[in-house]
């Protein structure tokens, strides 16, 4: 740590070693707002610029009563969360080259 | 003897898989059914033959339905990359937190806390930041830097010290050259007259 500022710590060693904690922590929050409805509808606008997928399934299901429909909006959004999911793991299995100590290796 | 250590060892396996059956149980009610149950729906249009992917069609060919895809992303994208930099913005404070150079980090902090603190409540800071601690390796560690605020704050426990003991040589005896150096250092400040300390010559 000779001369190292706390930037250049925490950059070269904290990041690197946490990088993988992170990236679970990111994937487990992207799929919680990844189905946000209550923001959407009660700070958002539900009708223009924060029509989610949620409240399209809802939309589908509780005011048009199209439950099959609304089952396949959500098949969907978990289809797309999946991918979403992927991509984090491979990106989180490609910075664990970093670690050294074998924590978080998997 | 093999077979019956292999007998044993598949009892044990039975055993496991029994006492593995009640969460199995839980997750497939609650979990994979309802989601085999939703792909089994989604597949059974309201109107038109059973069996067709009717729905998904509709979906991916209605701009209104299938632009929400790129909404959602839009919003939880920014969103997730906001949480996790709070999230490692507090991680950070934490850990500064243990370092033990919180308070005592920026000389004008510890001057302030110094001065401001009561007696009492300073040493207790200090030594929850182990800059108090009567140990003369750790002590140094901290005061490595020789930032005279740090000395200040270290020799200011002493004066508690002292004042709890009400003895000089019993405060010395635990001390090294350079506490004393730091008490001498505390003394020049009480002389210019800007600590609300008084009586520090009972320490030297």
């Amino acid at each position: 740590m000779l001369g190292a500022g706390p930037w250049t710590i925490f950059r070269r060693v904290m990041l690197p070693l946490i990088a993988p904690g992170l990236a679970i922590a990111f994937a487990l929050v992207f799929v919680m707002s990844f189905a946000v409805f209550p923001s959407a509808v009660m700070v958002g606008q539900p009708a223009g610029s924060t029509r989610t997928i949620s409240i399209a399934a809802y939309q589908q299901a509780f005011e048009l009563y199209d439950m099959s429909y609304a089952s396949a909006v959500a098949v969907i959004m978990g289809l797309c969360q999946l991918a979403a999911l992927i991509i984090i793991i491979l990106v989180r299995r490609r910075m664990t080259i970093a670690t050294t100590m074998g924590v978080g290796k998997r | 003897m093999a077979l019956a250590r292999t007998d044993s060892r598949s009892e044990l396996d039975l055993l496991a898989i029994v006492c593995l059956l009640p969460s199995l149980l839980y997750v497939i009610v609650m979990f994979v059914y309802p989601f085999l149950y939703g792909v089994y729906a989604s597949l059974q249009p309201l109107k038109g033959e059973a069996w067709s992917i009717k729905n998904y069609v509709s979906f991916f060919t209605d701009p209104y339905q299938y632009t929400t895809i790129k909404t959602t992303f839009a919003l939880a994208l920014p969103n997730s990359v906001v949480v996790v930099l709070l999230a490692l913005f507090c991680l950070r404070h934490a850990a500064r937190h243990l370092d033990g150079t919180h308070h005592h980090h920026h000389p004008r902090s510890a001057d302030f806390a110094r001065r401001h603190l009561p007696v009492r409540r300073h040493s207790r800071l200090l030594r929850h930041e182990w800059l108090a601690e009567p140990d003369a390796a750790r002590r140094r560690h901290y005061q490595g830097s020789r930032s005279s605020s740090r000395i200040i704050s270290s020799a200011s426990f002493f004066r508690c010290s002292c004042r709890t003991s009400r003895s000089a040589s019993s405060c010395c005896s635990v001390t090294s050259l350079e506490s004393i150096r730091a008490l001498r250092t505390l003394h020049e400040c009480w002389g210019r007259g800007h600590g609300r300390y008084s009586g520090a010559s009972c320490c030297l």
